[in-house]
């Protein structure tokens, strides 16, 4: 058995999950820490900067990772919490997925500043979500950012995928 | 069946809330990374310590009977002394021309003058990483009575300033000294001034506009008051100096004649020494 039984395998799977998610969002997190303007996100205060006006790092790319990062992210913890089968995986992704593009969408010049005048205010006070209407009256939409999310959701469903057809072809050889 | 039911439901439920965490984790992560505060941008203008170098070279007559001197030859010193205090912190550029008209006496003298400037990094070592744009201003402050139609070398709007030359950040201590109210420093013949790296040179006749030829991006414009400004953008500069913790920025202006004579002065001299005002301004957050 080499003590693979499955609930260590299952163990295993979860690990990795969370790995690959705190690895993509601590990816995501750098971005904003090297390339990102001080003061320009709402969580990276000014004083955090300390690179700014260094050529960015990232180049193009530090433009639309963090997006892919965050649906990636939270669309392998999401599965993770709603379960092992496919219609988990595919819950997970496809929700973040939606609320990833929702979001972004929400900052498209003609929507977000109606967006955000509609923001409640007993939000303010209540940190980070005080940021809603700032979000959406001074975030920037971004076509490409539209195609990072669905990537990231994507690669989270393939990733999920594979680990669990991998996961599987391995216990059932163990087992057989 | 009823046991069965129990253990599904808790585990609905369960999951439910590990669920809830991830996606308020994920809902206040998306709402946190947009939109962040409006920051308006401060502006710090960087203390400064300046001095004016000058150094003094000429032809001797020996031919002629040149005593007494008519007129005076100028006392440095004195000059510099009887200057209200003021006006010694705005250091001076340019040459000063002597001719001494005993007798047919061909005895000539020239005074070059370099204005020197550092600038306290070390007070603004906190806005390391937080500026956007680091402009060096170099304005007329007082253009002399040897601006004349006609002389190239000491021109309308600028003076007698020939070229603006910068400093390594290391160069400071090897530097003449410079101080707040302004330090004069006397160079012996055969001292050399010091050599800093060019900026740019001053445009003869001065015109408005981007300056060509600068090592940085350089524009001047009219000061409205007969002189002119010129600002230097140093955001690289001024970015490299606070990363590595350099305590000073030094740049310096240098004459636009700076000789040798090679004949006599021409009767009356010229006094083309100017006055000028340094400025680095940073933007930052």
């Amino acid at each position: 058995m080499n003590g693979s039984t499955p609930a260590l395998l299952a163990r295993e799977r979860i690990t990795t999950k969370l790995l690959l998610a705190a690895t993509a969002l601590g990816l995501g997190f750098v971005v904003y820490l090297f390339d990102r303007l001080p003061g320009s996100a709402y969580f990276l205060p000014a004083q955090w900067a300390h690179f700014a006006g260094k050529p960015f790092i990232f180049g193009s790319v530090g433009g639309w990772l963090p997006e892919f990062a965050h649906v990636y992210a939270f669309g392998l913890l999401t599965a993770t919490v709603l379960g092992t089968t496919r219609r988990a995986a595919l819950t997970g992704c496809s929700l973040w997925w939606l609320i990833d593009i929702l979001f972004e969408i929400g900052q498209y010049p003609n929507l977000g500043p109606h967006l955000a005048a509609a923001t409640p205010v007993w939000l303010d006070g209540i940190p980070f979500l005080e940021n809603t209407g700032a979000f959406f009256a001074r975030g920037t939409f971004d076509p490409a950012d539209l195609i990072a999310i669905m990537l990231g959701a994507l690669a989270a469903w393939m990733t999920l995928s594979g680990l669990h057809y991998r996961k599987e072809s391995r216990s059932h050889v163990q087992t057989q | 069946m009823s046991k069965l039911n129990n253990h599904k439901q808790h585990s609905i439920l369960q999951r439910c809330l590990l669920l809830l965490p991830v996606l308020a984790l994920g809902v206040l992560s998306i709402v946190g990374s947009g939109g962040g505060p409006v920051v308006q941008p401060n502006t710090t203008m960087v203390g400064l310590s300046v001095g004016t170098l000058v150094k003094t070279s000429g032809i001797i007559d020996v031919t002629n009977n040149c005593n007494p001197a008519t007129p005076p030859a100028p006392n440095i010193q004195a000059w510099w002394n009887g200057m209200p205090p003021t006006n010694r912190t705005f250091p001076f550029v340019g040459f000063e021309l002597w001719r001494n008209t005993t007798d047919g006496c061909t005895t000539s003298r020239l005074d070059v003058y370099r204005a020197l400037v550092t600038f306290n990094m070390a007070s603004v070592s906190n806005l390391k990483g937080l500026v956007n744009k680091a402009e060096l201003i170099v304005s007329t402050r007082a253009l002399p009575a040897g601006v004349t139609a006609g002389n190239t070398s000491c021109v309308a709007f600028t003076g007698g300033a020939g070229t603006l030359e910068r400093f390594g950040p290391a160069a400071a201590s090897s530097l003449p000294p410079v101080t707040g109210p302004g330090v004069l420093t006397q160079f012996q013949p055969a001292d050399p001034f010091p050599v800093g790296n060019v900026v740019f040179t001053f445009p003869r006749p001065w015109t408005s506009g981007s300056v060509p030829g600068a090592a940085s991006p350089t524009a001047t414009l009219a000061s409205g008051t007969g002189g002119a400004t010129f600002t230097v953008d140093v955001t690289s500069q001024v970015t490299a100096a606070l990363n590595g913790g350099f305590p000073g920025m030094s740049w310096m202006l240098t004459s636009a004649f700076e000789g040798p004579l090679t004949g006599p002065v021409a009767s009356g001299g010229l006094d083309c020494k100017t006055s000028y005002a340094f400025q680095l301004r940073l933007t930052h957050l």
